[in-house]
């Protein structure tokens, strides 16, 4: 029998900016003090997006280099999720953004096989698709038919990719 | 553009859907009728969804036109083809631009209209040149 060889798979960083609330607690107000109280930062709700676009474009990136036979096929759907990226961080308040192509890492693990690594790309396009889609429901009309398209254009990823 | 006029558009977009793969269908090669006959009911289906919506918020959906101009006249299986495509992005194109305008449960019925169009547009564009990306970054745009 081979020993379970999965343990130390990376498992979604790219989700791991959605956890981080914006935990500013109001601080008790100190006595005698006149400042007014600066409101905490909210996080922009496309940050997480941002990131997990990025963490895509690693994802690809990474099943590439192992199995360059899939460039042909991965090669253009990386692309575009580059300008899924590009296109969010355009509607991000620059003073306020966070994540960098530097910080991604892959949304799923390359995988044994091509095979394997194609079908975790794809079920990482249905989940990506899933959250465009939350975030456009209850997003501005501002940005709503830009989060439809890119949730309509990650769930044809996970079907090109089957 | 209000909800009532962007789905009374997706409507429109969806009654000249069915009427080209009305027009398209004879063309195609017969292994290729399954997919038209499967995304022609997707569009029957919309269709349906959305005059069902419009009578919801008390407004009459609009007529289907009794023809519709093709883009080109369809005249080969290549073309048949190309038009499926034209087909799709157009539909997709339409709930799209309904997206901004509606909220809630309507814009989700939007982004599932999208998708599927988006769907469909990309097996066609795969089959109307095999090797070649069938995808692209925006769809509807």
């Amino acid at each position: 029998m081979v020993p379970p060889t999965l343990s130390r798979r990376a498992v979604l960083t790219a989700a791991t900016a959605a956890g981080i609330a914006a935990a500013t607690s109001a601080c008790d107000r100190l006595a005698g003090s006149g400042a007014a109280a600066v409101p905490p930062a909210q996080p922009d709700p496309l940050e997480p997006l941002l990131a997990a676009e990025l963490g895509l474009v690693a994802g690809y990136e990474a099943a590439i280099a192992r199995f360059p036979g899939l460039a042909g096929k991965l090669g253009p759907i990386r692309d575009e999720h580059r300008k899924h990226a590009q296109a969010i961080r355009a509607t991000l308040d620059p003073r306020r953004q966070t994540a960098a192509p530097g910080d991604a890492k892959p949304a799923a693990a390359a995988g044994a096989s091509a095979e394997a690594a194609t079908a975790a790309l794809a079920a990482e396009e249905r989940a990506a698709a899933g959250r465009a889609a939350q975030a456009c429901v209850t997003a501005g009309p501002e940005r709503a038919a830009l989060l439809a398209s890119i949730s309509a254009s990650e769930a044809v990823h996970a079907v090109v990719l089957g | 553009m209000s909800a009532t006029d962007s789905l009374q558009a997706v409507l429109r977009a969806e009654h000249a859907a069915i009427f080209g793969y009305g027009a398209l269908g004879g063309h195609l090669k017969a292994s290729r009728r399954a997919l038209a006959a499967e995304a022609e009911r997707g569009h029957r289906d919309r269709r349906d969804q959305v005059a069902e919506l419009l009578i919801a918020a008390k407004a009459d959906p609009a007529p289907p036109e009794r023809a519709y101009g093709l883009p080109a006249p369809v005249s080969s299986a290549v073309g048949a083809v190309k038009l499926a495509v034209l087909i799709e992005e157009r539909t997709a194109a339409a709930w799209r631009a309904a997206v901004p305008q509606l909220t809630g449960a309507q814009r989700s019925v939007a982004i599932a209209g999208l998708t599927a169009c988006a769907v469909q547009a990309a097996r066609w564009r795969g089959l109307a040149a095999p090797g070649a990306p069938s995808t692209v970054a925006f769809p509807g745009l």
